[in-house]
């Protein structure tokens, strides 16, 4: 009589086995009490493993690291930084000493000036700028309109547009997604104004949003798959009107572009709806992707259903990681904005 | 019915089971087998569908794996913070989290090979099937699983031994 072959005696028991081996294993088990307490342990293995692993389908969502960061934006070497920082600055200084002598009733708005440059400007210019220039600097310089006027033109000429998102795109791979992105370096005095201008008339469609504007270090950008490319269309066709670029954003659902040096995985954020500036969730940073956070609600005081908002990163080459669910209400939450907040007792 | 609606309703949700339970991570295994999908629409010919499929996304695991372990230990804290927050009943949530917790430090504790083998067949591949994803002989599955059976239900064990008697020292 063979010793009981514990291998045979699992593919008996999940029907492997030929007709002829299965049959001459059943009457081993049957008349051979050694094999026959084999077969009873194997069988308790069998259900005792599928009973471990069921125990494993009951998982969090959301709860990853990044495993996965956009390909790391093209670096400039520094002399082509240097080479643009000195354009922009004289060509800034001459458009300042071109309308010196003229005399200049009002500044321009910077509400009117900039919604035509912002869909497409904002996901690539705030990262780079934002961080440094706003702590310090945002309140007082807001009201400083001639640097306003050169910034919208500025950063919609040399900025790229976003790449559209591909659904299905293959994900790039870094090879250390947890580390924080590498401090932007200070942008010229231009970019810096031109970035404080842009938060402002980005963060001030609500009358709640000026006050979330000095802390503000992550700026949310309203788009998902197709309404990435719906925003750089409408704002394409409807670059004169600060209403249009608005009603373009209106239409769109909220997902999240943000910034994040340095990139606080973890921290919280307080997150305010501009459309619904009175719905504010307390968001977690579970994920940093490069310059991006990914964001999801532990805690919310929505009047609007937005406690149900989960904010998915896109990173900046269109990426988008994960699936997004917009306020319960089904109107979209649009733009957030995200300060720092601290984080809920547990 | 397309074939690529069919082959989605029919795999789906095994693929996404066996993802989940490999990689502890709803999310994460959505996302991977999303590319699985995306990977088979672009193949021609596919022999045994849920062999390529399963196949597929064990690679794709297994690329990502390999830089994954800090990730993982972060994975681990994360999680943990999301049970936390979960609003169950104490009790159930506890029971319930803690039974996750030793299952998966069973099934993190074998070997690679065994993992799989056990995880392809509770989605109901066969030996065949499970022997050209891992790329061993069939006559060597029924042995692997036995092991990987065996195994994890004593790591199972241990691992509820160890917080039985870590519950006895704290009520003492």
């Amino acid at each position: 009589m063979p010793r009981p072959d514990e291998g045979l005696i699992h593919a008996w028991l999940d029907g492997q086995l030929t007709p002829e081996e299965a049959a001459r294993i059943e009457q081993l088990a049957t008349t051979d009490a050694e094999w026959g307490a084999a077969v009873a342990e194997a069988r308790g293995l069998v259900a005792a493993s599928s009973r471990i692993l069921s125990a494993l389908d009951q998982v969090p969502t959301g709860v990853i690291p990044p495993r996965a960061t956009a390909p790391s934006r093209r670096r400039m070497p520094w002399w082509t930084k240097a080479a643009a920082a000195i354009v922009l600055v004289a060509g800034g200084s001459a458009l300042v000493l071109q309308r010196a002598p003229l005399p200049v009733a009002s500044p321009p708005r910077v509400e009117q000036a900039l919604p035509e440059a912002l869909p497409e400007a904002l996901p690539e210019a705030l990262p780079e700028a934002l961080p440094e220039a706003l702590p310090e600097a945002l309140p007082e310089a807001l009201p400083a309109a001639p640097a306003t006027t050169v910034a919208p033109a500025a950063i919609a000429a040399n900025v790229p547009r976003p790449t559209p998102m591909a659904a299905a795109a293959p994900k790039a791979v870094s090879p250390d997604p947890l580390a924080s992105p590498a401090p932007a370096p200070p942008p010229p005095a231009e970019t810096r104004e031109a970035s404080q201008g842009a938060v402002r008339a980005f963060a001030s469609a609500p009358p709640t949003a000026d006050a979330a504007v000095p802390q503000a270090r992550t700026m949310l950008e309203p788009t998902d798959g197709g309404a990435r490319r719906e925003t750089s269309a409408n704002s394409a066709n409807s670059a004169n009107s600060a209403n249009s670029a608005k009603s373009a954003v209106s239409a769109l659902r909220v997902g999240a572009v943000g910034l994040a040096p340095p990139a606080v995985s973890g921290g919280c954020y307080e997150v305010r709806a501009v459309q619904t500036p009175n719905a504010v969730v307390i968001m977690r940073a579970v994920r940093a992707d490069g310059d991006t956070l990914r964001l999801q609600a532990v805690q919310g005081t929505s009047t609007q259903g937005t406690s149900t908002l989960r904010a998915w990163v896109i990173v900046h080459d269109g990426t988008r990681r994960g699936a997004m669910t917009s306020a319960a209400d089904g109107s979209g939450a649009v733009a957030v904005v995200a300060t720092v907040a601290p984080c809920p007792a547990p | 019915m397309s074939d690529t609606e069919r082959l989605f309703l029919t795999y789906h949700a095994a693929l996404v089971r066996y993802l989940t339970r490999r990689l502890g991570d709803r999310d994460w295994a959505e996302e991977i087998a999303q590319e699985t999908f995306v990977r088979a629409l672009r193949q021609e010919t596919i022999v045994n569908e849920r062999s390529w499929l399963f196949a597929v996304a064990t690679n794709l695991v297994r690329d990502e794996a390999r830089k994954d372990i800090r990730r993982r230990r972060h994975l681990e804290l994360l999680a943990a913070e999301q049970r936390e927050a979960q609003v169950e009943g104490p009790d159930v949530a506890m029971e319930r989290t803690l039974d996750a917790a030793d299952a998966r430090r069973a099934l993190d504790a074998l070997a690679e090979r065994d993992r799989q083998a056990l995880l392809l067949r509770e989605e109901g591949l066969d030996y065949p099937e499970i022997a050209e994803i891992l790329g061993i002989a069939v006559g060597s599955v029924g042995t692997t699983l036995s092991r990987a059976r065996r195994r994890l239900a004593e790591l199972y064990e241990a691992q509820v031994a160890v917080r039985a008697q870590r519950g006895n020292h704290a009520a003492s």
